[in-house]
């Protein structure tokens, strides 16, 4: 039973304002581990404050996200990241500047480049753990078939092919929680056979997946448990069919009423 | 001969400075406008240290590029979470505060500034040996900003530059990055005032004073920000375009004026025809670019 | 031991002189509300009425009404064609926040080389001698520029006030400093609001620099001198609050008063400077942010005891 898996991040009482604007309202929620947990909710329910609250692009005004137990509402957005918190961007977000590859490579948990040894001199150890990190970025490319594309600049790449690439981003960070904004929006049906395989086997592996997603058709197969956002809210929470069969949150999401 | 080569080491100062300050505008994007100050505090514990300490005086820029980075720190650290104009005007305070220190305490000279320092050379081509110095240093300076934003560190700089938020959100830390390049930057401001204060002998609180910003600005604009080899010519052309100027005999007040409005008018015409300056990307002016508010 | 006259004398005499401060401050964040920059050209705007008020009425002896007037009209025009043809340009491009400092910030220097290529650099006041004959008012000496300054100081913000929450013109104004976008959608111009702004701003800074040319001495770097402490106000007061910016201004005005006490008055522009980083750093949003973010902490405090309770009662 998904409920007896281990709860691998909980947020307890998450509040956010934006002026007078309510975009978290006291949100509690769990991920679990090896479950993909889907998120729907008409636009402007505050499904990627959601996320920037979890990995600390904004901070909360009030309530906790605990990660296996440990509260890190107060870390700063890349310490939660190097804890192992991995996410994607609904507009994906990739460094233009930077190549295909370099992008994966610098995104890591950790990245030994980012150290002021490494600015300064280039010990062996260094080059080393680089090298492995460039493998480690063939790889995730690899898996959502780019490599041809790693010497690309962003810029080339089509929007469904960058899509698959912040996706590989994310995947190079291996923590136990893969928060992902509307992954398939703008990628062709060939490649989102390849991400939806990519988010079973990430779940299967043990993650938590947090995915949210407008496609509701493709979301009640991936995901085992839904929330439904309103208004900073989570509305209800279940199973796929219990949400999408509620009559009241059909008319709140089509008619973004209440 | 002599005044040609004063002018060739002024621009090789100024090439220090400016490429140092495009490390933190146009790399770093950060607003801080206090390279005058890390200018000024190398160029006085330079000084202090060959004339109060007893430093050798080959060794004593060390201590003014020491004294510039501890500096840049008090201030970076608190400051680096502040964004955009808040962090410019925060170091446009730090920069005025710490002039006004520099003026108010009489042992290093106060408002009047402090002569007699040791000279790095002696001898009739002091200049050219001091040229040919400073000329090292300044190449060493563009190699390591060049070093700096390319490479392991740099592939961090560049996407900082890309997208600060997703870089934190992908476990950089970008505030760490961030003050490394402040200090690195401050350093190399340091290094250049020890070096001036060395051959020039003489250093006063009037030469670093927020004016030396807008030069430095002035450079950074006309070079190309967020490039690495427009610092140096724009720091040629900066210095050297109001050289001109005194070939023309004016009384001294209306040729400062002029020079001013020289420098200050080409940053202006460059801002709307060429923003990205002589070597620059339109990238880092704007354009693709929308700075999260 | 400072007895009760001395304390009135200066407070008297601050709150006077830092008339031009508040009124400068308050264009400074006003125009700041509005479009979002600091917009550091305010310096040129104040070198040029100035140098055209001296002109107008010391050199030409014109009456200070007709050179008040005048010289309106041309801060106003320089203020136009700053947005036209600057400010502008840089928003269609899209331009980074720095772009608009760099470009402000280079016209203030500019201003100030040209003013000093026309005006010399020796200081230059607008009136003939600076004493002033003072009247005792229980102790205290007032004179007339002291009452002068303060209606004066007083009649302009009430009217600003007044435009701004009473008037079409300041309702626009609003809308579009409060929200850009939703202003447009409702068919705001924009660029012609930030047009009317800086008209707006050109009347506090011309009176401002009436004031400081009859009080005191002017050089062709004292526009940015005012602009500084201008800055240090309006993130005192508050970003975003024009009201917070000039009362910002005159505690900032009477804590140079009395400073006296304190410290060497050799220290007095350090202390402001310290201040204004430290402001930065500690009260980014000023002391009306310090006390908003307090009470918002207080009624968070307050609904995550009533939730708690709620859980309680529902456990039990």
């Amino acid at each position: 039973m998904a409920a007896e898996r281990a709860a691998i991040l909980r947020l307890e009482g998450l509040e956010k304002r934006f002026g007078g604007v309510v975009a978290a309202d006291r949100l509690s929620l769990s991920l679990r581990a090896g479950e993909v947990l889907g998120v729907v909710g008409p636009n402007g329910a505050g499904k990627s404050t959601l996320f920037n609250l979890i990995c600390g692009s904004i901070p909360a005004d009030a309530g906790s996200v605990l990660l296996e137990g440990r509260d890190i509402s107060r870390l700063a957005a890349h310490r939660r990241a190097r804890l192992g918190i991995s996410r994607t961007w609904q507009h994906v977000r990739l460094f233009p500047s930077l190549s295909v590859l370099d992008n994966l490579v610098m995104s890591g948990q950790s990245y030994p480049g980012e150290s002021l040894l490494a600015a300064l001199f280039r010990p062996p150890a260094l080059r080393r753990a680089m090298a492995q990190m460039t493998r480690a970025a063939e790889a995730a490319l690899e898996a959502v078939g780019m490599s041809h594309r790693a010497g690309h600049r962003v810029a080339e790449l089509s929007y469904g092919q960058q899509k698959l690439v912040g996706l590989a981003r994310a995947l190079m960070n291996e923590g136990p929680v893969l928060l992902l904004d509307e992954p398939l929006a703008g990628v062709d049906p060939r490649n989102q056979i390849t991400m939806r395989a990519i988010i079973d086997r990430e779940a299967a592996r043990g993650r938590a997946v947090c995915v949210i997603e407008h496609n509701i058709g493709v979301l009640r197969e991936l995901a085992a448990r839904m929330v439904f956002m309103f208004a900073g809210r989570a509305e209800a929470e279940g199973p796929p069919a219990a949400i999408l069969g509620d009559p009241r949150l059909r008319r709140i999401y089509f008619g973004g009423t209440a | 001969m002599e005044y040609v080569l004063t002018i060739l080491a002024l621009i090789v100062l100024w090439t220090i400075l400016s490429a140092s300050f495009n490390l933190v505008i146009g790399f770093a994007g950060l607003l801080i406008v206090a390279q005058p100050l890390f200018y000024g505090i190398g160029a006085y514990a330079t000084a202090a240290a060959a004339m109060f300490l007893g430093v050798p005086v080959p060794l004593a820029p060390l201590l003014g590029i020491l004294a510039a980075l501890l500096a840049s720190i008090v201030l970076s650290v608190p400051c680096v979470r502040v964004s955009g104009d808040y962090l410019l005007i925060a170091s446009i305070g730090f920069l005025l505060a710490g002039l006004q220190v520099i003026r108010n305490t009489e042992s290093i000279g106060g408002a009047g500034g402090l002569a007699h320092i040791p000279a790095l050379f002696e001898g009739p081509n002091r200049t050219l040996w001091f040229l040919l110095v400073s000329g090292a240093f300044a190449a060493a300076t563009l190699w390591l900003v060049r070093w700096l934003v390319s490479g392991d560190f740099g592939r961090a700089v560049v996407a900082m530059r890309d997208d600060e938020e997703a870089l934190a959100g992908l476990g950089r830390d970008v505030l760490r990055i961030k003050v490394f390049l402040v200090a690195v930057s401050a350093g190399c401001a340091g290094l250049a005032g020890g070096l001036y204060a060395l051959h020039f002998q003489f250093v006063s609180p009037d030469q670093f004073e927020l004016l030396h910003a807008a030069m430095m600005l002035a450079c950074v604009i006309v070079g190309g920000i967020g490039s690495t080899l427009g610092p140096p010519v724009g720091a040629a052309i900066v210095i050297a375009l109001p050289q001109l100027i005194t070939m023309l005999e004016m009384p001294p007040a209306v040729m400062a004026a002029i020079q001013g409005m020289l420098f200050t008018g080409l940053v202006i015409a460059f801002l709307f025809l060429r923003p990205q300056g002589l070597f620059g990307s339109a990238a880092a002016v704007g354009g693709s670019r929308v700075e999260a508010k | 031991m400072m007895d009760v006259t001395v304390f009135l004398q200066i407070a008297w005499s601050s709150i006077a002189g830092s008339s031009f401060y508040v009124l400068v401050a308050v264009a400074f964040a006003l125009y700041l509300k509005v479009t979002t920059y600091w917009n550091f050209a305010q310096a040129a705007q104040i070198g040029i009425a100035f140098y055209l008020l001296y002109a107008l009425v010391r050199v030409l002896a014109w009456p200070a009404w007709a050179a008040l007037g005048a010289t309106f009209v041309v801060v106003a025009g320089f203020g136009l064609a700053l947005e036209a043809w600057g400010m502008r340009v840089l928003r269609r491009r899209n331009s980074p926040h720095l772009t608009y400092f760099i470009f402000t910030f280079m016209v203030a220097q500019f201003a100030g080389f040209l003013l000093m290529l026309l005006g010399g650099t020796e200081p230059r006041s607008l009136v003939a001698s600076l004493f002033m004959p003072g009247f005792l008012v229980a102790g205290v000496s007032v004179t007339a520029w002291d009452v002068e300054a303060i209606i004066v100081t007083l009649v302009l913000l009430g009217g600003i006030a007044l435009l701004l929450s009473g008037t079409a013109a300041g309702e626009r104004i609003l809308a579009v400093s409060d929200n850009r976008q939703l202003a447009e959608f409702y068919g705001i111009s924009a660029e012609r609001t930030y047009m009317l702004a800086s008209i707006v701003c050109a009347v506090p800074i011309v009176a401002g620099v009436w004031l400081f040319g009859t009080r005191t001495t002017f050089l062709p770097t004292t526009g940015l001198d005012l602009l500084l402490i201008a800055t240090v106000a309006t993130i005192l007061g508050g970003v975003g609050s024009v009201i917070g910016a000039g009362v910002a201004a005159l505690a900032l005005g009477l804590m140079r008063g009395f400073s006296v006490f304190v410290v060497p008055s050799i220290w007095e522009n350090a202390l402001v400077y310290f201040a204004l980083v430290l402001a930065v750093v500690f009260l980014p949003r000023g002391f009306g942010g310090l006390w908003t973010s307090l009470l918002a902490r207080r009624r968070a405090a307050r609904m995550s005891q009533a939730a708690a309770t709620a859980r309680a009662s529902e456990a039990a």
